[in-house]
């Protein structure tokens, strides 16, 4: 028997594995373990299934071309030759090219979709369109078995039974699904009154949401006439459709509350503006308070060697009453009635309460506008024979004029009299 | 008023209603005078009156996109999704 050397049986299984060309070009699908990368730049694995492993190397080189990061528990496909390495006794891979398999594909898919989408600008944010403030009705393109469906209307009827709901039946997965869901959501958005169409899909797995992924569905919803809003598997999953979407919503139910308002946040905010319109006319109230004190402190700061004067100014009031708006009241207070009546009908409450503060504030409306007008820091001037000036026609340097303020008077001579007109911006408010 | 005021019964409620509450700021603050606040009461009446109306509107039913006898897309009721 011929003995052999360690050495000679080690080269002799290295040109065995040379010789047989199956093993020096061959495609390999494994699980990674145990990748790292020596500080030369070489990549040491192991590949493995559940029945056997088998060392691996990816060289410095190769490793650079590859467009994913290797690591451990990723299946990937490879390619190499089979080699026995001599000096540790080890059949070892020599991985020339890798590609993540399975899942690890789509995702590959997936990002280089995106990129090239992304750089061709359709999922620019200045082609995003607002949406409508309250929908006529909403298209929801999804599949008509599905959860994201009863979901979908559940919310919109909950928020907004007032708004219209199309249904829009595709498969959501399948390889048929892309051109199905881009047919219905062409037919969806073209019919009468549909504002905004939901896409919805309810959770699964990568390859299940991969139709969503659809580079022409992308461009569909780009095209689509109305916004789209879509609501694709759980809070975590992205789609190439979420990207190219006017808005994404994390879920298909969260998609239905962006595209329809609630109806009783609606009702409550518009009964606290009603409250707020209604308050803020017995402001009134407060002005005749005003008036009337004013008359006590004139009544006192006059005096009654001033008895004329005052009934002088007291006819001045009159007749600035006379032009006042507030004669208008009686008119305006009917129109008023008349919408308070529609508004019973329409809004079914009570509206008696600001019916009654309108007909209280009638009284104090009468007396209150030369006096708002004197509070808020106007003066009324008066020549001394107690005429109200309105303009400077007519007034000549050295005449003497009262001027009438909220808290007394003066008497003035005046220094000049200049025509032109009063600047915007004079009449300042104080509140 | 300044504005130029649009006929009520076009606005949508989100242009009503922008409208009301920028009212409402004007007549609590009191910058405008007697005649325009009464004006601006009675309008604020009419567009909560008009905002109100629509959300009154008759409840909507649940459609359905089919595909009729030529490949035409017709609607036709859902039944049973009421209470979906």
């Amino acid at each position: 028997m011929e003995v052999q050397s360690v050495s000679d049986v080690a080269n002799w299984v290295k040109e065995v594995f040379t010789q047989e060309r199956g093993l020096q070009d061959l495609w390999i699908e494994g699980e990674v373990a145990g990748c790292k990368i020596a500080a030369s730049g070489h990549c040491y694995l192991t590949l493995k299934d559940d029945r056997a492993v088998i060392n691996a190397v990816m060289f410095r080189t190769a490793l650079s071309r590859i467009r994913f990061q290797m690591q451990d528990g990723m299946v990937v496909l490879a390619h190499g030759r089979l080699e026995f390495y001599g000096d540790r006794g080890q059949t070892q891979l020599i991985l020339d090219a890798a590609q993540p398999s399975g899942v690890g594909a789509l995702y590959l898919a997936f990002e280089q979709l995106k990129t090239r989408l992304e750089a061709e600008g359709l999922f620019a944010a200045h082609l995003k369109r607002p949406l409508p403030f309250m929908p006529r009705r909403v298209a929801v393109v999804t599949s008509e078995g599905g959860a994201a469906l009863r979901d979908v209307i559940k919310v919109i009827r909950r928020r907004c039974a007032t708004v219209g709901i199309l249904v829009a039946h595709a498969p959501v997965q399948g390889v048929i699904s892309p051109a199905k869901l881009i047919l219905s959501l062409q037919r969806a958005a073209s019919r009468p009154e549909v504002d905004v169409v939901l896409l919805v899909r309810g959770g699964g797995s990568l390859e299940d949401l991969a139709a969503f992924n659809d580079e022409a569905l992308a461009r569909a919803i780009r095209a689509c006439p109305v916004p789209v809003v879509t609501g694709i598997g759980h809070q975590t999953d992205v789609t190439i459709a979420d990207f190219a979407a006017d808005l994404r919503a994390a879920t298909p139910s969260q998609a239905a509350e962006l595209a329809v308002p609630s109806l009783v946040d609606l009702r409550r905010h518009l009964l606290q503006l009603r409250h707020r319109l209604d308050g803020s006319l017995p402001e009134f109230g407060r002005q005749r308070q005003i008036l009337v004190e004013l008359r006590e402190r004139l009544d006192g700061a006059v005096g009654r060697e001033a008895a004329t004067k005052r009934e002088r100014l007291e006819a001045a009031a009159a007749r600035l009453h006379r032009q006042s708006p507030a004669l208008q009241l009686p008119l305006m207070r009917q129109r008023i009635d008349d919408r308070m009546e529609r508004l019973d009908a329409a809004l079914k409450v009570g509206l008696d309460r600001a019916r009654a503060d309108l007909r209280a504030s009638r009284g104090q409306l009468e007396a209150l506008s030369p006096l708002r007008v004197l509070g808020r820091g106007y003066s009324i001037a008066r020549t001394v024979d107690g005429k109200v000036v309105t303009s400077v026609r007519g007034l000549r340097q050295g005449q003497r004029l009262v001027t009438l303020f909220a808290d007394g008077r003066v008497v003035g001579e005046l220094v000049s009299v200049e025509e032109q007109p009063v600047p915007a911006g004079v009449e300042v408010e104080d509140d | 008023m300044t504005e130029a005021q649009e006929p009520i019964e076009k606005l949508t409620y989100e242009g009503a209603l922008g409208e009301l509450e920028t009212l409402i700021r004007r007549l609590e603050t009191g910058s405008i005078d007697l005649a325009d606040s009464i004006a601006s009461y009675e309008r604020g009446v009419a567009l909560a009156a008009h905002c109100s109306g629509l959300l009154e509107a008759t409840e909507k039913k649940v459609q359905r996109l089919v595909l009729g006898g030529r490949g035409e897309a017709v609607e036709v009721p859902v039944e049973g999704e009421d209470e979906a």
